[in-house]
């Protein structure tokens, strides 16, 4: 299954700002088993693009396909075949995991007995069988984290969409997170990530899409953006393509 | 989103509905102990109050106050020595001032020479007044004299017999008066009236309670929490998780009634046991106007009449709420919610409001009504039936208008579109909804007080500042839209011969006013006694004509069409069909005159005045129908004094037909016009790009 995003737009107001397009045409394909990552700076437009591909908000014109699915004509199947984690995603806090997972489980139309072994596996995987039935709301930091991956993937989504998903964290949750979405391409499945930290899109992803100001300015694996920009590091890969875009502008 | 074209999926709805009782029911610190303690209410009250009744009584047995006579006191002594309230003493070496502001005694009486031979002297000899002396500054002293001054009148009226005895005068005085109770006759239906003054309030505000922290958490909860995302982005489709929240905000509001009703059911065993340690006539004093009886019959009435009034609150709340974005604004929303709900409360207060009239109608104000009827025992099964109908039918009403917050950006993620694109589009629901409200709820209050307060000038005053000013406010100076557009100030397709037409239907609209409101009489008792009662307030006797005309006729004609078929007609959605605005214009037309009598015709003139500004493009037709419906109909009211012929009622009907005729006319006309212009215009571009290539 791959995912092809074509033009892509939505457009904002603010009364101060006026019209403007938080995404802006941006086009991309992710193959199985691959890492797309969505790079740019805070207000580029990540967020919106991603929430906008997992059918949290409609987009304004564009089109994007997961397989056969076409995400904004039929969002309840594309919903089934893709999981949505954030930083900012958060835990019913007076429900315990048991409970989330099997919620957000039946939501996503899983059947009944195969969600209870899918639950177990998780459990397992994750490493969080002790506090399955805790309430959330008294759970480490860390382990909330697990939760949420586990609500992210208790369908067995085709697609995985990661809107900053180690924002906040400490190193070794950054770490296991960074495991999990290799593991997850592993597995074969299509990834789309967005990060604003460049090591993290250098040492993840398999293509990157830099984007500014809800246009995506140049995308490529990491030695083609290279090639185009004459940079060696991503760092100044970005800078390059950021001044070349003001300066058009 | 489909809202409609898609069967229901209930397990899904259960799924949502499961998911948030279980998360209340967890809520240890709010919803919980809000429907646990709300048991305790019911006793609290009927125990409570009598047990503080019971200690004043007491207080006031125990607590006797100090009295001294200044002179001899003769039989006056052993009158009050009677009444265990007072004790008697001595003034001794003191002075009666000196006693009082030492707070000795609490009052002196002073009995003048002569009182004591009242009983054996000439009856017709004039009584001599006795004098009691307090200490003003006192609250005690103050309430000592005015206790003896009570008790003394009726040593007056004992004295009074004594001396008819002696003047030998026959006279027999009615000794002993006995209530007897013929209403309500089923006592299965009726409660005691202590629960009924209160029990309705009580239920009410409880509900309203059982609502709140539901439905901050529905949505606005679930953002602050960062759950929001994550749910839309799984295959639960937006409609069901709105059916589901809202499923489980009403089931918490109604548990917290039920709750409140059962402890209220169960107060009045534990009172009868509290009564029976209490001495028995200190019992009996209090049985009488403290008792709690609530017949079960009557409970499962009540019961089922709170229902569609927890399923309206908790819609109204949760929109509310949505529109919040943090919980903790979404509780200052609240507030304005309450208040609304205390204006039926307020009406049923007023008493003499009962469900078998014109109320029954009302949504909201007809289950309070019910449920205060129910209470005292007036129970009209057919008006009962009629209001559950409409409550029910209200609640689903408002529960389809507000289902889609949950589908829109603008309110879940604070995503604008720019109020000039949502102009092209006409997508301006949410102002519609806060336009429609504020000036229906300034109707309510402001107009109805400066109506009665300043009469015509109030109505003067009621079409600039409640219906003209806000939509002004809104549209041109919030919103910031083109004038000209919003208000529809052109020239009507049709040009002066639509504007001549609109003028002619205003006395066939004036007929079909009148001959609507007649059925209405006739249908619904009472509402004449209203519509006079208006005409009164309005001045139709007393003001000059020149002015009835001017406030009754132009200003209403100039500012409600404005409002109506400039503003709210302007933002009505796009997608809505003709018929679906006319309707919906002409409906909150009707409702916003704010009279049962009177909504049919003026929502059907408001339909026919939509219908012309949407046909005609223009706001003037409309102005120039209204202001001679108005017109005529203060004219009829004041000169003809409602007596209308054969031969009026014949020149309505056919300048009313000719006014049709000459607005279907000018109209056509002008299309067809517009249209030969166009082709023109099309056949001369053709020709040109020929030309050119």
């Amino acid at each position: 299954m791959k995912l092809h995003v074509e033009k892509l737009c939505k457009r904002f107001y603010e009364p101060a700002r006026g019209e403007f397009f938080a995404c802006d045409e941006i086009s991309f394909e992710v193959g199985q088993g691959e890492i797309f990552g969505l790079l740019g700076p805070n207000g580029a437009g990540k967020t919106t693009t991603l929430r906008v591909i997992s059918t949290i908000l409609k987009p304004t014109s564009g089109r994007a396909h997961l397989g056969d699915i076409d995400i904004f004509q039929d969002p309840d199947a594309a919903r089934r075949a893709m999981g949505f984690l954030s930083s900012s995603t958060g835990l019913y806090e007076r429900l315990t995991p048991r409970e989330i997972l099997t919620y957000f489980g039946r939501l996503s139309g899983v059947a009944e007995p195969a969600l209870k072994e899918k639950i177990e596996s998780l459990f397992l995987a994750l490493d969080f069988k002790q506090f399955a039935d805790a309430r959330c709301g008294k759970l480490s930091q860390g382990t909330k984290q697990k939760v949420s991956i586990a609500r992210a993937i208790i369908h067995d989504p085709k697609l995985m969409i990661f809107d900053e998903p180690s924002t906040g964290l400490d190193v070794l949750a950054t770490q296991s997170m960074h495991e999990f979405i290799k593991q997850a391409k592993g597995e074969g499945k299509c990834i789309v990530f967005s990060t604003h930290i460049m090591s993290e899109a250098e040492k993840l992803c398999d293509r990157i899409g830099i984007i500014n100001d809800g246009k995506i300015l140049a995308q490529g694996t990491l030695s083609e953006l290279r090639e185009l920009t004459g940079e060696t590091y991503l760092e100044e890969v970005f800078m390059s393509l950021v001044r070349k875009y003001e300066l058009a502008k | 989103m489909n809202w409609q074209s898609r069967s229901i999926d209930f397990a899904q709805i259960k799924l949502v509905f499961v998911k948030e009782m279980l998360e209340g029911i967890r809520d240890y610190r709010s919803l919980l102990p809000m429907i646990v303690f709300s048991i305790f209410i019911g006793p609290l009250f009927t125990i409570g109050v009598p047990i503080i009744a019971a200690g004043q009584v007491q207080h006031e047995l125990n607590e006797r106050f100090v009295v001294a006579f200044e002179t001899s006191p003769g039989p006056v002594a052993g009158y009050l020595k009677g009444h265990n309230e007072f004790r008697l003493v001595s003034l001794g070496e003191l002075s009666k001032e000196q006693a009082l502001s030492e707070k000795k005694v609490d009052a002196v009486i002073f009995v003048p020479d002569g009182f004591s031979d009242l009983l054996s002297v000439d009856v017709k000899k004039p009584i001599p007044t006795l004098s009691i002396y307090y200490d003003g500054k006192y609250a005690r002293a103050a309430s000592c004299a005015a206790r003896l001054r009570s008790v003394l009148e009726y040593y007056k009226e004992y004295v009074v017999k004594q001396r008819l005895k002696l003047a030998n005068i026959a006279l027999s005085a009615p000794e002993t008066v006995f209530p007897f109770v013929v209403a309500p006759t089923n006592k299965m239906f009726a409660a005691s009236p202590f629960v009924q003054s209160m029990l309705v309030l009580i239920l009410v505000f409880q509900a309203f309670m059982g609502v709140i922290y539901p439905s901050l958490d529905a949505i606005t909860g679930e953002r602050e929490r960062g759950t929001l995302e994550a749910l839309l982005s799984t295959p639960v489709r937006r409609s069901h998780l709105f059916i589901g929240k809202l499923a489980a905000i009403t089931i918490s509001s109604f548990a917290v009634v039920l709750s409140t009703l059962t402890g209220f059911y169960l107060s009045q065993f534990i009172q009868i046991k509290y009564f029976s340690f209490l001495p028995a006539t200190l019992a009996s004093q209090l049985n009488s106007p403290l008792s709690v009886a609530l017949p079960l019959p009557c409970v499962i009435l009540v019961a089922l009449m709170m229902l569609p009034l927890c399923l309206s609150m908790a819609a109204a709340a949760m929109a509310l709420a949505t529109f919040a974005r943090t919980v903790q604004q979404a509780q200052a929303y609240m507030l304005p919610l309450m208040l609304i709900t205390t204006i039926p409360l307020s009406v049923m207060a007023l008493g003499e409001v009962h469900i078998d009239g014109p109320c029954a109608f009302v949504p909201f104000l007809n289950s309070i009504v019910a449920m205060d009827d129910s209470l005292s025992g007036r129970i009209s099964p057919f008006y009962m039936l009629v209001a559950a109908f409409i409550s029910a039918a209200f609640a689903l009403t408002l529960c389809t208008v507000v289902a889609p917050v949950v589908d829109r950006e603008d309110i879940l993620f604070g995503i604008e579109e720019s109020p000039t694109r949502r102009f092209s589009e006409h997508n301006f629901g949410r102002e519609l909804f806060f336009l429609s409200s504020t000036v229906f709820l300034l109707m309510f209050y402001l107009s109805q007080i400066l109506v009665l307060k300043h009469h015509l000038l109030g109505m003067a005053l009621t079409q600039l500042l409640v219906i003209l000013l806000p939509g002004l406010i809104l549209a041109l100076f919030w919103l910031k839209l083109p004038t000209r557009a919003v208000l529809r100030l052109y020239m009507p397709k049709g040009g002066i011969l639509t504007l001549i037409g609109a003028l002619m239907l205003a006395p066939l609209s004036v007929l079909l006013a009148g001959l609507l409101a007649t059925l209405f009489t006739r249908l619904v008792p009472g509402s004449a006694a209203l519509s006079k009662l208006m005409e009164e307030y309005m001045g139709l006797n007393t003001q000059p004509l020149w002015l009835l005309l001017l406030v009754l006729g132009v200003m209403p004609a100039v500012c409600e069409e404005l409002l109506f078929r400039g503003v709210i007609l302007s933002l009505m959605p796009k997608r809505f069909s003709t018929m679906r605005r006319v309707l919906t214009v002409g409906g909150m037309f009707g409702a916003f005159h704010m009279s049962l009598l009177r909504f049919l015709p003026t929502g059907l003139l408001g339909c026919v005045l939509t219908f012309l500004a949407i046909r005609t493009g223009s706001v003037f037709p409309c102005m120039l129908l209204h202001a001679g419906h108005n017109m005529l109909s203060v004219f009829i009211a004041v000169r003809l004094k409602e007596k209308i012929g054969g031969s009026e009622l014949a020149i309505g009907l056919v300048t009313g037909l000719v006014g049709v005729a000459i607005i279907v006319f000018a109209i056509r006309s002008a299309e067809k016009k517009e249209n030969r212009e166009r082709n023109l215009k099309r056949e001369k571009e053709e020709k040109e790009a020929i030309g050119g290539t």
